[in-house]
């Protein structure tokens, strides 16, 4: 699957621009504000530890530096625009020079790399390379591994991303290690046979989904159930409401109408007006050290027994009824 | 089977040995007496250290070769059996060092092999001084090399005083032990020293020379139709694997007294508690720990376990103040340090047990690391994503991964270690190769071709030997106890080499045969539960109890001057800040035990 661009005041899709508007060229007061901006948003981003992040997820940073909404009172809820297009988010960013910590490669899906088994990143461009090695492009392969017990054991829990960026950074993060949990993108579905018959050995075992507060990111569900018969798929958001109640940065697309798009009956009236108006939120926009740590909580914590008094809200579950923090 | 060097808690004077081997024997024997021990005129330079914790005896001969040892033995009658079988029949009083000496001499490494103990033995072999170690490492060996001369000793701290060696910090092995928790293999956290591995022997030259003899490594011994997914049932493997746990168990019982088990209520000790009380005939009495009726605790599993055994059941609380009393105690004893938080409180069981007037206390340690306990699914699917990982088309990408998921300081070293220990470490050999002989084996002789079982050996061989026996034998020592872990039995860990993996991890459930084999002793509710683990309050002590002395430890004058740490890293931490995840207080627990040892050991 791959995402759909935003609107024009929104977010585009992530796309290093090197040397745009190159080191030494003449900046204003508002590029060297955006500079110093761009400096607190990579310090923020990598914290606490050294956290490996994405190139819109440092974005996502850079608007929360320079709209701070999270200072205000929690009673107002609401995703603001980002205060700072995409473009000179780019232009910033190919003026710094040198290595910036913690930031990632491009995504596979930008084209900027090699998408090949044993392609790396060298993270050497004019302005500024990338913290980490890891392979661009490859997706899913199993069966890399000579052993012959690989696939012989149970597997209780399987995530699934909408966006591959999120997941090649959720894997840098080690999260498949602390949560002992696949970590595949959407576009690696359907799973693989031997994914499946690992989660066929574990009773109770969850796939569960991370999306984007979109139309698309909500049907994603929906369509793993609808490929995956007799799979238990778990949405873990995000919802509309997880946007709000987070205040990230949204973009603001063309308005559509209801009924063109299958959306999860759970969604609340607000929620669905939201989405109407054309807006979405990314899982990028969470703050890092936030995803992980919720991420983390969620595939690993219990389920919500089958028998419960949350058994009529299953529709919310499948909308992404879990809980995120409020800020 | 009760050993000749089984005792009450408190009847026998307890040492640990001493040997020195140089060209000149007087030359050798200087250096015992350079490090304060007891030397004889013209006698081969082994010596006992008095007034230290542990089971050494000797000097013994046996054939013209002399010895000295820390060697209980558990199935005397076998080595008997086969030295008369070898047409070379031990007195039937023999002891058990001399037993193991008889056996080496008379049969070789098959006959070290046969023997199943708790053994470390140095024998003088005209020009040579010959180490060596039981197969699991339930004891530990150290040697060096200075002046000339080798000396070996089961006591570090003999190590440390010696004038020749003039060791210091090995900055290595201290990344080592924040990588780990404890030193995983060779490695001491003294220059110049290092550590006997178990199932060697080392023959140990006058001239210098070292050679090894790697008597005993487990294999996978899988039969071929089981490498097909076919074969035997895993009942049968469980059948079998009951009749090895009891014979474990049963020669590990003292004679004609009470014996003690360490039970947390998982199935590892509850088994061993059954099993104990199914084959004793004395009193079994079973010891348990609560940090607070507040805390996650596993005491109804234990209660439950000892009333449907009916063993004697006593619980200890552990409280913080108890903790911070302690702590500096505990590191002293511990020839390598243990950044483990149940130091001080498996130190307070083995008090228990002696004051019981027990001399023998079984544990379930090594259910975990032999037959596939939890920790084990994240290394599987980080195989399966390796191609996509930083880093994981490098060549130790896969010891690399494990490492990361030890959750230790691994990851931290960047942001713990002065920028003066980094650079000194640039060039140092690195961690990884520590666990590279298991998890990326060469294609040799033994080479487990599961990626399970390379996980198990791993664990077995770092954890097992480095962190797991050594602890129990180092604290149980203190106090005159003997601790023995049934579930470390040789030939039981043999079989679970022996069974597919499969068997081991079932679907998701862990230790799936052990379960099996056991199942009839035990409540169900016992057997099926999930690990959920003994819940310790780290992060509690160190914001209460023991915030004083962390502080003072870590961010005083004596720590800044040793100039490992960064100050800014240890505060943060303090702090709750710092990490991703809420593990500071683990991470601390590690700085805390290794300044403490450091000190405890007066290194600099």
């Amino acid at each position: 699957m791959t995402r759909g661009t935003t609107g024009a005041e929104g977010v585009r899709a992530g796309r290093r621009v090197r040397g745009a508007k190159g080191a030494g060229g003449v900046r204003g007061v508002r590029g060297r504000l955006l500079d110093r901006a761009l400096d607190a948003a990579v310090a923020r981003a990598g914290a606490p530890g050294r956290i490996l992040f994405t190139e819109r997820q440092l974005y996502y940073e850079l608007c929360r530096v320079m709209r701070p909404v999270g200072r205000l009172p929690r009673v107002l809820r609401f995703t603001p625009a980002p205060p700072v297009p995409y473009g000179r988010f780019e232009e910033a960013l190919s003026r710094r020079r040198g290595e910036i910590r913690g930031l990632l490669g491009p995504d596979p899906a930008s084209g900027t790399g090699a998408w090949g088994a044993g392609a790396w990143d060298t993270g050497t461009g004019d302005g500024g390379g990338t913290a980490d090695g890891l392979p661009v492009g490859d997706s899913f392969a199993p069966g890399a591994s000579g052993e012959p017990d690989l696939y012989d054991y149970g597997l209780p829990r399987l995530l699934v991303c909408q966006s591959r960026s999120v997941a090649r950074m959720l894997l840098a993060n080690d999260l498949h290690l602390e949560a002992a949990c696949p970590v595949l993108a959407a576009d690696d579905l359907p799973l693989d046979p031997r994914l499946l018959a690992g989660l066929a050995r574990v009773e109770g075992a969850t796939v569960h989904v991370l999306h984007d507060a979109s139309v698309a990111g909500l049907a994603l569900t929906a369509r793993l159930r609808d490929g995956h018969p007799g799979v238990r798929v778990a949405s873990l958001g995000l919802v509309p409401r997880h946007a709000i109640a987070m205040r990230l940065t949204a973009a603001r697309g063309p308005a559509w109408v209801p009924c063109e798009a299958r959306l999860p009956a759970g969604l609340d009236r607000r929620e669905r007006e939201w989405l109407a108006r054309g807006r979405s939120a990314e899982v990028e926009a969470v703050h890092p050290a936030r995803l992980l740590r919720t991420v983390q909580r969620l595939v690993r914590g219990p389920r919500t027994p089958v028998h419960s008094v949350w058994t009529g809200l299953r529709e919310l579950r499948a909308a992404g009824f879990m809980t995120w923090p409020d800020n | 089977m009760r050993g000749r060097t089984e005792r009450r808690a408190g009847e026998v004077t307890m040492a640990r040995f001493c040997a020195c081997l140089a060209a000149e024997p007087g030359r050798a024997r200087d250096q015992l007496a350079s490090m304060g021990l007891p030397v004889r005129d013209g006698a081969p330079a082994l010596a006992l250290i008095e007034d230290e914790p542990g089971y050494a005896t000797g000097p013994f001969g046996a054939y013209g070769r002399t010895a000295v040892g820390e060697v209980p033995l558990h199935n005397r009658p076998v080595l008997f059996a086969a030295l008369a079988a070898a047409g070379s029949p031990a007195p039937p009083d023999c002891p058990d060092g001399e037993l193991l000496l008889r056996c080496w001499v008379r049969l070789g490494t098959a006959g070290i092999l046969a023997a199943e103990g708790m053994f470390a033995l140095a024998v003088r072999e005209d020009d040579h001084l010959v180490l060596i170690r039981d197969q699991m490492g339930a004891r530990t060996l150290f040697y060096a090399r200075a002046g000339d001369c080798w000396a070996a000793s089961t006591s570090l701290r003999a190590l440390r005083r010696w004038p020749a060696l003039g060791t210091g910090l090995d900055l290595a092995a201290v990344r080592s032990f924040l990588t780990f928790a404890y030193l995983p293999g060779e490695e001491t956290l003294l220059r110049g020293v290092r550590e006997v591995l178990p199932g060697r022997c080392l023959r140990l030259a006058a001239d210098g020379s070292v050679k090894e003899e790697h008597y005993w490594e487990p294999a996978e011994r899988l039969a071929a139709d089981a490498r097909d997914g076919e074969g035997r049932s895993g009942e049968s493997y469980a059948l079998r694997l009951r009749e090895l746990l009891e014979e474990a168990t049963a020669m590990r019982l003292p004679g004609a007294e009470a014996v003690g088990v360490l039970l947390s209520g998982g199935v590892d000790s509850s088994l061993v508690t059954a099993l104990a009380a199914k084959l004793h005939s004395h009193p079994v009495h079973t010891y348990s720990i609560s940090f607070g009726a507040e805390l996650p605790n596993e005491l109804g599993y234990s209660g439950l376990v000892a009333a449907h055994c009916g063993t004697r059941h006593r619980v200890l609380s552990v409280s913080g103040d108890a903790v911070a009393a302690r702590l500096a105690e505990v590191a002293a004893l511990l020839d390598s340090p243990v950044g483990d938080p149940l130091t001080v409180p498996n130190l307070m069981l083995a008090e228990a047990v002696a004051g019981d007037g027990l001399g023998v206390v079984l544990n379930g340690e090594g259910g975990d690391p032999v037959f596939g306990g939890p920790k084990n699914l994240p290394m599987l699917v980080n195989e399966m994503h390796r191609r996509q990982l930083p880093g994981g088309e490098a060549e130790d990408a896969r010891e690399t991964a494990y490492l990361r998921s030890y959750r230790k300081c691994f990851t931290d070293l960047p942001d713990l270690l002065t920028p003066g220990v980094l650079d000194a470490l640039a060039t140092a050999p690195a961690p990884q190769r520590f666990v590279t002989p298991y998890l990326r084996p060469a294609p040799r002789d033994g080479r487990m071709d599961h990626l399970l079982n390379q996980l198990l050996h791993c664990n077995l061989r770092t954890k097992g030997a480095h962190h797991i026996l050594t602890k129990v034998e180092r604290l149980t020592s203190s106090q005159s106890v003997q601790g023995r872990s049934p579930l470390f039995d040789r030939r039981v860990v043999d079989h679970a080499f022996a069974t597919p993996p499969r068997w081991k991890l079932n679907g998701a459930v862990e230790k799936w045969v052990l379960k099996e084999a056991v199942r009839d002793l035990l409540p169900d509710t016992v057997v099926d539960r999930p690990k959920s683990g003994m819940r310790v309050p780290v992060q509690q002590w160190l914001g209460g109890p023991l915030r004083e002395l962390a502080g003072d430890l870590l961010l005083g004058r004596e720590a800044r001057a040793r100039g490992l740490f960064r100050q800014d890293t240890v505060r943060a931490w303090m702090r709750g800040e710092g990490a991703l995840l809420p593990r500071q207080g683990g991470k601390l627990w590690l700085v805390l035990t290794l300044e403490l040892w450091l000190r405890a050991y007066d290194i600099s």
